[in-house]
């Protein structure tokens, strides 16, 4: 594997011809992402404890770059196993969330070298938090589908473009499980998947999601970019319809991610 | 250039500022007995789904075991009063778990060794035989000269297929009956519950109803949802139309007990034995503060009838097991008396 991660990163900077000179940011290009990230969740539906562990963050993204205009669809996944010391147990428990999104940015001024974008996305989030006693589990898995606002200022330095990015999320419609969990509630077997979802409750809320993105990128001469970047998440849903969801659950990240880019 | 990355610099840092989660995220709860217990009656409060059939005060079971509770107790002491707390409400399906022990419903387990009307010896010996046949997790033999098939199911998680209890059906052609005995079955997955049933008639009728803890008040429920048997074909020729008896005891928990209140819909099946232990709702589980876990009944089943048959599921024929006659005779009162009645 270490090798084929050598061979691929080798190729790729022999091709491109680093370059000193500026280069078109028109185009498409396909993205990869590959990261690694300390996240930390708690679901007060299923425990009061809040978990902590070791996250990888893999995605693909395509976007359409105009002088103006930026467009980009992404999948993304984040996951992996939490859990933490309470007195001298470790409790452990496991949870992830893959992302499909949509953005759009626009460029609403530019004073060389800086630029500044707005724009906002739609994104969908399904996420699964699980921790287990014995036979039975606690399953939280929730749905988030948001629409987020983003700001984003960029420097050109040579080759290397800057960026810092907020992106905050003013309206999240949420499917999060009713006021009881539980995971073997099959009472109609012929139709499992509606008789999970008869748990769920339907929402609109002003769940609280911000991120916050950090990072340089290498723009090569044949259009082909390399780039590293930090980012910070937190998200809080404490929305309640009556008695049905009134369980808070927060997560929050950091993750040191890699880019690669390729134009097409 | 200098003032451009000073001023990109800084924008970082008023970025990085916003990093702590700590500032945003509410306090763990405190994991202190006190805590722990009181997060635990809480919890129980607004989850737990059968009040109203236990006969608890829980409000009253708070008042006279927090006394006990104090900061500095240790962690066995905690979970003797914990414990104390959850086994008020006689429940099979309520556990507490820590790393050194488990606390169980006392009256259940102790109905399931002193209450047991099934001595399986003497079932195999005497009357399966040494060389019945296993089809998935059903042991089966033929009865009175195959004129009756005997079933013996231990336990509702051993999987057995729709296929697996078809051939089952066609290797007795000429029984004129069933027994189906899961006296002692401590419940397991549901599932199996309708796998056994898509043997028998069936037009899609009602089995039972099903309801999820709402809200926080004792009575927050959520709308009855309906389980309906499933549908066989009227085509099908692999289909038990003959009469059925379940033998049942006060061993049957959980899925067991399911099960029994399943019959109430086929007019072929009848419910021998005595009552069952219950525990026909759904089990989630929780974390507590200082880690430990609960396991706690988040739902409840209603019977056809309209009935919460959560202590116990009464049998149509009551009848208990003559121990005196297995000592003495090798027999099984309750088998014999069912294929006398198959055999009519």
């Amino acid at each position: 594997m270490k090798r084929v991660v050598i061979i691929f990163l080798s190729l790729f900077f022999l091709l491109s011809e680093v370059a000193a000179q500026p280069i078109s940011e028109q185009g498409v290009l396909i993205g990869l992402q590959g990261g690694v990230g300390y996240g930390l969740y708690r679901d007060l539906g299923a425990s009061p404890l809040t978990y902590r562990g070791l996250e990888l963050l893999p995605g693909i993204a395509v976007s359409v770059e105009k002088p103006m205009w930026r467009y980009k669809a992404q999948l993304g996944l984040s996951g992996g196993g939490y859990g933490l010391a309470v007195g001298f147990k470790y409790m452990q428990a496991y949870g992830g969330q893959v992302n499909v999104g949509f953005e759009t940015m626009h460029k609403i001024a530019e004073y060389a070298p800086w630029q500044l974008w707005l724009g906002a996305s739609v994104d969908d989030r399904a996420d699964v938090r699980y921790n287990s006693v014995l036979g039975n589990s606690c399953v939280g898995s929730s749905n988030f589908f948001n629409l987020n606002l983003i700001g984003r200022t960029e420097v050109s330095v040579g080759n290397w473009m800057m960026h810092a990015q907020l992106a905050l999320t003013p309206v999240s419609l949420l499917l999060r499980p009713g006021f009881a969990y539980m995971d073997n509630y099959d009472h109609e077997i012929s139709n499992p998947l509606a008789d999970y979802l008869k748990q769920y409750r339907w929402y609109i809320s002003g769940a609280t999601i911000a991120a916050t993105d950090l990072g340089a990128t290498l723009r090569l001469k044949n259009g082909n970019r390399i780039g590293v970047s930090y980012r910070w998440h937190y998200m809080t849903s404490r929305a309640t319809v009556g008695t049905a969801a009134p369980y808070v659950f927060e997560q929050a990240g950091h993750a040191l991610l890699f880019h690669l880019g390729f134009k097409l | 250039m200098k003032q451009t990355i000073i001023v990109f610099l800084v924008s970082c840092l008023l970025f990085s500022t916003t990093s702590c989660e700590k500032a945003l995220m509410a306090d763990d709860i405190s994991a202190l007995p006190t805590s722990t217990f009181s997060h635990l009656w809480k919890k129980f409060d607004q989850q737990y789904s059968m009040f109203d059939v236990k006969g608890v005060d829980w409000n009253a079971m708070y008042d006279s075991l927090y006394p006990l509770v104090n900061d500095s107790m240790s962690a066995d002491s905690l979970f003797v009063v914990c414990a104390s707390l959850l086994n008020s409400l006689h429940d099979g399906h309520v556990n507490l778990y820590t790393p050194y022990d488990v606390s169980r419903s006392d009256s259940i387990y102790y109905d399931f060794y002193t209450e047991s009307d099934i001595d399986v010896n003497t079932v195999v010996l005497n009357y399966m035989g040494i060389d019945y046949h296993m089809t998935g997790g059903l042991a089966h033999a033929g009865l009175c000269g195959d004129s009756v098939i005997y079933i013996r199911y231990g336990s509702f998680s051993n999987s057995v297929g729709t296929d697996q209890l078809r051939h089952l059906l066609r290797s007795y052609p000429n029984a004129k009956g069933m027994i189906f005995d899961i006296r002692g079955n401590g419940g397991g997955n549901v599932a199996n519950i309708h796998r056994f049933l898509s043997l028998m008639p069936s037009h899609g009728q009602p089995l039972y109803y099903s309801q999820i803890k709402a809200g926080p008040a004792h009575g927050d429920f959520s709308s009855l949802q309906t389980t309906y048997a499933p549908t066989v074909s009227s085509a099908d020729t692999d289909i038990f139309t003959r009469p059925v008896i379940v033998l049942i005891d006060r061993g049957c928990f959980s899925a067991a007990s399911s099960f029994a209140i399943c019959t109430q819909a086929y007019d072929n099946i009848t419910l021998m034995g005595d009552t069952t232990s219950g525990g026909l709702g759904m089990p989630s589980t929780g974390v507590l503060p200082n880690g430990w876990r609960y396991r706690i009944t988040v739902t409840r089943t209603l019977a056809l009838d309209g009935r919460n048959y959560e202590n116990g599921v009464p049998p149509d024929i009551p009848l208990r097991l003559d121990w005196e006659k297995v000592r003495q005779e090798g027999r099984d009162n309750i088998i014999d008396s069912a294929c006398a009645i198959l055999m009519r």
